[in-house]
């Protein structure tokens, strides 16, 4: 079948439509996902290559080749089942990822370490289960306290994901790790058991949403760009564990590396999944000098905290800020978990209280 | 020796107060016993059976006092791998402010320089995790400088693994399970196969779409930069009416986009499958004559 010649000439019509549209794309994202809005591009350095020593970093999956953005797929999902390894034996878990691209033991740390903690042979960082351990030998125990609190409608973390081509590999995906202070009926007052639907309209910090027209949306500073590869997304953003009001884990730069699930009836959710990052010691010293024994917290008794800054000082082996220099002291301790995503939705904002334990005095280490 | 004697009473002391309390008499008495078996056997020189008798007595009565008597037992003896091994272990459990704490750590920085200091690690799922055949219930082992074996059980094939560490050294051990292969990727969602056409149209309702198409994408265009201007408002005051009047705008782009896009692919659609461009040849040819 042969064309008139201006037939063709609709073609470049057509082009210039397009390219409109996709003009038309970036500008309407730019509300949701401003650039100037300190979105951060996931920076995650997912490298699988064998440095000098011979280690082999444990790095998350790479990102898919760049491609255009076309995905609009959006799911949220609450975070449970959280499972720090602690091992019955006493051993080092073997849990997480290597987060600062030094394979510790043979090679040196990547900061000055009180005491040198080795990681594993895939360069792993996780000091933090020393803390959680004597926390837990102390009568408090973090992983119970934060699942028994999920499962009944507590304090969790909500992972929002939009932009999502609904494939295998999405070069960018847009998500935000929000604080949830629980699951409440409409009136605010009473917490709800939760389905773990997506019927289940989880609370969300304020300073972290906005609400447009009754429905609750990230406030453009709570989102960062992340990627899926081989339905697993992979995501740098900080993010808060809140055990109550005043025991919290603060982690500066958390990876969130998560198989994203097809769910019964459509859509999708996080599935099991590994959280690990940077917990910088001086939160680490006023949340876990905040828990309460026999009534009293740490903070408040000298001998104590002083014990209890030994340990989190000795189990610093990161820098909380990853652009350090490598002779500054350690500042932080690596946490890492694993967890696992179930469907809910993002439910009204709700202001996030915390009280204030322990004074400014003590918290940095020596 | 000033020290360890130190220790000695602080240590004799404790059982004497924790006998009042929760504990069993006997087991109180056996530990004092053998606590005190330790005290004079390394009074008497007799360092291994000094160690011998602390580690005994910790086993019946778990203290930190004890730990460090039988750590400098065996460092005496010239055991220093079962030296090594107690200071660590003296030093994860004394409190902070324990008096020999600083001196066990001196001692254990001059004993690790002759042997070699091991962490290991675990996977979940690793049972019985072993060291030259010896299970290992600490995070830090020391050993002697060589070639050594780590292995564990798992639900699948045992672990094995075989390492070498130098005196003074520090080496890291991971007992884990192979990773397992990636799971199969699904396929991607095949694309849905483009219509059949069927019918002619005349051209002009193509070029009626590509008006419509210009001016629909105009207005995309005009809606769009009005939405990054209202999108700037709310970034610089990000009140709640400011975010109403942003996505109202954005809300109005998508519609003009979404139609845009519509009228073009309905268009291309139109004109590629369902126009009889050959009555329009016909014509173009006819008036040419």
């Amino acid at each position: 079948m042969k064309r008139p010649r201006y037939v063709w000439a609709l073609a470049p019509l057509v082009a210039c439509a397009l390219v409109t549209a996709f003009d038309g794309c970036t500008i309407v994202n730019g509300l949701r996902v401003p650039e100037d809005a300190g979105l951060d591009v996931a920076t995650v350095d997912a490298g699988s290559d064998a440095d000098a020593s011979g280690c082999v970093g444990a790095r998350p999956p790479p990102p898919p080749p760049p491609g255009p953005p076309s995905g609009s797929g959006l799911f949220v999902s609450v975070l449970r089942d959280f499972n720090f390894g602690l091992r019955t034996d006493g051993l080092n878990p073997s849990l997480g990822f290597n987060l600062d691209g030094v394979c510790t033991c043979p090679a040196p740390g990547s900061c000055v370490a009180k005491t040198v903690t080795c990681d594993d042979d895939q360069g792993r960082d996780y000091s933090a289960w020393r803390l959680i351990t004597r926390a837990k030998d102390a009568t408090y125990d973090l992983e119970k306290t934060l699942n028994d609190q999920v499962t009944t409608g507590g304090p969790s973390i909500l992972v929002f994901v939009q932009d999502y081509n609904g494939m295998a590999d999405d070069p960018e995906v847009t998500v935000a790790a929000l604080a949830s202070p629980g699951l409440f009926d409409a009136a605010g007052t009473t917490k709800l058991t939760p389905t773990f639907t997506a019927s289940d309209a989880w609370s969300v910090s304020d300073t972290q949403v906005v609400v447009y027209q009754g429905t609750t949306l990230p406030k453009p500073s709570s989102l960062v760009r992340g990627y899926v590869k081989d339905r697993t997304l992979v995501a740098e953003t900080p993010l808060t564990l809140r055990f109550n009001t005043n025991v919290r884990m603060v982690l500066s730069q958390a990876l969130i590396v998560a198989k994203i699930t097809e769910v019964d009836g459509g859509g999708f959710a996080l599935g099991e999944g590994t959280v690990a990052g940077r917990w910088p010691t001086r939160d680490a010293i006023e949340s876990l000098g905040s828990i309460a024994i026999a009534g009293t917290p740490i903070c408040d008794t000298p001998a104590l905290l002083d014990e209890v800054r030994a340990t989190i000082c000795g189990a610093a082996d990161l820098s909380a800020d990853p652009a350090a220099a490598g002779d500054r002291p350690c500042d932080a301790v690596s946490a890492a978990m694993t967890m696992r995503g179930v469907p809910a939705s993002l439910g009204p904002p709700r202001t996030v209280v915390d009280t204030v334990t322990c004074s400014d005095a003590g918290l940095e280490c020596p | 020796m000033s020290r360890l004697f130190f220790s000695s009473l602080l240590g004799l002391a404790w059982l004497v107060v924790a006998s009042g309390a929760a504990a069993s008499p006997k087991v109180d008495r056996d530990a004092a016993r053998q606590f005190a078996e330790g005290t004079r056997a390394f009074k008497a020189g007799d360092y291994r059976r000094a160690g011998e008798s602390f580690e005994a007595a910790y086993a019946t009565k778990p203290h930190h006092a004890p730990l460090w008597n039988g750590a400098r037992s065996w460092h005496r003896a010239g055991e220093l791998v079962h030296a090594a091994n107690l200071y660590e272990q003296y030093l994860r459990e004394a409190p902070a402010d324990a008096p020999d704490r600083d001196n066990a750590t001196a001692a254990l920085r001059e004993v690790s320089q002759r042997t070699g200091r091991v962490e290991l690690h675990a996977a979940t799922g690793v049972r019985r995790p072993r060291i030259d055949g010896t299970e290992v219930r600490v995070p830090v082992l020391h050993v002697a400088p060589g070639e050594h074996v780590a292995e564990g059980d798992t639900d699948g094939a045992p672990l094995r693994k075989t390492f070498d560490v130098e005196a003074g050294a520090r080496v890291s051990v991971t007992l884990s399970p192979a990773p397992p292969a990636l799971a199969e990727v699904p396929p991607l969602r095949p694309l849905p196969a483009p219509p059949e056409p069927s019918s002619g149209l005349p051209p002009i309702v193509v070029l009626a779409g590509g008006v419509l198409t210009v001016a629909g994408g105009a207005l995309t265009v005009w809606s769009g930069l009005d939405t990054v201007s209202q999108r700037d408002a709310f970034l610089g005051d990000p009140t709640q009416s400011r975010l109403d009047d942003a996505f109202s705008s954005q809300t109005r782009t998508n519609v003009l986009l979404g139609t845009t896009l519509g009228v073009a692919a309905l268009t291309g659609v139109v004109a590629i499958f369902f126009t009889d461009w050959r009555g329009a040849q016909a014509t173009s040819r006819v008036g040419a004559r």
